[in-house]
């Protein structure tokens, strides 16, 4: 961190670097090193956005100016044209997930996943001693619940243990085999029988990643859920439900 | 061509954004690309770069929807901080500018067109006021760094005061905007 002899700046402002890098003033090499350590620690991600919203107002002076329409279709083909092809076939049977999940085992018992996902947990509020057992009162019941999911690899090399933590609404994604595709992306879905699957959004190529769910996916981390993780073109599956094959996935459970 | 929409209207288009919405995509290009495009031209001087930057924003904005709910930027706001830190990054990424600072002033309209986004109008305000507290060429400095990507050496340079003392400028002046705007 920089704390420089600002006599000004103290720490109850919080790290200065999130009000430059706002500005965008920070150097290539810092300003990169600040990306990054704001994707690992949620306090400084919510610090710039705060700046962001601070600083906000200035954007009014830019003006509009029409973009040529030939980037909206250049922007498309990068976006969706790789698997416009599939769109028919795979959007018209979702039904072809159920054979592969009806098989599935979950390897691990729960107490072992519990103790793999906890690593992760360092940046949670569970770890800042804002416990499970109830202390945030605010926090409907319902959201304050945890979760585990053991991703088995399916003909693939690609296992994952998922924690969820409903109380902070975070999926917190840990990759223990495999690596990244060298084309395409890991798309992760949650699955509740007898409806489609829906995605929960690309995974980074990190091995941990720490996600924070809108509302509306939140509510679907039930203990009946399945958790998948599917092979998707750039930017995703373009229809809404998996297109490439699935190379792992596992059932939620409470804990 | 583009539509009127609303902080709230913009909002929910990301979050159907999120959901993988390509209709909803489609909609929020229409009426927000013009403002993401006059920031890229604004921060990175140069037509064909901004064209490309502005795909990569979409791309962006594309995959990394869902993260808007975590935010707590309004919506309008969320989309112009993924359009400047990818401008900015690339210009950081340069060795050198391309083009003279103040010859870039000219290449974007200061007229912020009230038709497309009705959601900027009021929050210039208090800001103006706040900017209006701190000496005028710290306030200058302050503007052409957010507004134009200015890097702490070209302000340097520009004001002719060492690098250091520029840095302190900035966080002292970003300090008192901060007391102000929150008073």
């Amino acid at each position: 961190m920089s704390r420089e002899t600002d006599q000004d700046w103290n720490d109850a402002f919080g790290d200065p670097r999130a009000a430059e890098y706002v500005l965008g003033t920070l150097p290539a090499e810092e300003r990169a090193a600040f990306a990054e350590a704001m994707e690992q620690d949620r306090a400084l991600a919510d610090m710039t956005d705060a700046w962001a919203s601070r600083l906000s107002a200035m954007n009014s002076v830019y003006g509009e100016i029409d973009p040529p329409s030939s980037i909206k279709a250049s922007l498309d083909r990068r976006l969706f044209a790789s698997s416009a092809s599939s769109v028919a076939s795979s959007s018209a049977r979702p039904g072809r997930w159920w054979p592969f999940l009806g098989g599935l085992v979950s390897g691990l018992a729960v107490a072992s996943l519990a103790l793999l996902a906890m690593p992760l947990a360092d940046l949670s509020p569970f770890e800042r001693g804002e416990d499970i057992a109830g202390q945030t009162p605010q926090v409907e019941p319902s959201e304050g619940h945890r979760m585990v999911a053991s991703l088995a690899p399916n003909e693939s090399e690609a296992g994952f243990v998922a924690l969820w933590e409903g109380h902070s609404r975070t999926l917190n994604f840990t990759r223990i085999s495999g690596a990244s595709p060298s084309e395409g992306v890991y798309e992760i879905w949650v699955i509740h029988e007898g409806a489609d699957p829906v995605s929960l959004g690309l995974l980074p190529d990190e091995n941990v990643a720490h996600m924070v769910m809108p509302q509306a996916h939140a509510d679907l981390m039930t203990d009946d859920a399945t958790l998948a993780v599917s092979h998707e073109p750039d930017g995703g599956s373009p229809t809404g439900l998996p297109t490439g094959p699935v190379v792992a996935a596992g059932h939620v459970q409470g804990i | 061509m583009a539509a009127e929409l609303t902080s709230e209207e913009v909002a929910k288009l990301i979050v159907r954004v999120s959901l993988r919405d390509r209709q909803a995509f489609d909609r929020l290009y229409a009426a927000t690309s013009p403002k993401l495009f006059a920031i890229c031209i604004r921060i990175l001087k140069d037509r064909a770069e901004a064209e490309e930057a502005l795909q990569e924003v979409f791309v962006r904005v594309w995959t990394r929807a869902d993260r808007f709910a975590i935010s707590s930027q309004h919506a309008v706001g969320w989309l112009c901080t993924v359009a400047r830190n990818h401008a900015i990054d690339r210009i950081r990424s340069r060795r050198a500018p391309t083009k003279d600072i103040d010859e870039a002033f000219d290449m974007a309209s200061d007229d912020p067109d009230p038709e497309r986004l009705a959601v900027l109008s009021s929050e210039g305000d208090r800001i103006d006021e706040c900017m209006d507290e701190l000496e005028t060429d710290r306030a200058q400095a302050v503007r052409s760094a957010y507004v134009d990507g200015a890097s702490y050496a070209e302000l340097a340079d520009r004001f002719d005061v060492p690098l250091n003392t520029m840095r302190t400028w900035l966080r002292r002046s970003l300090l008192k905007l901060r007391h102000c705007l929150e008073a």
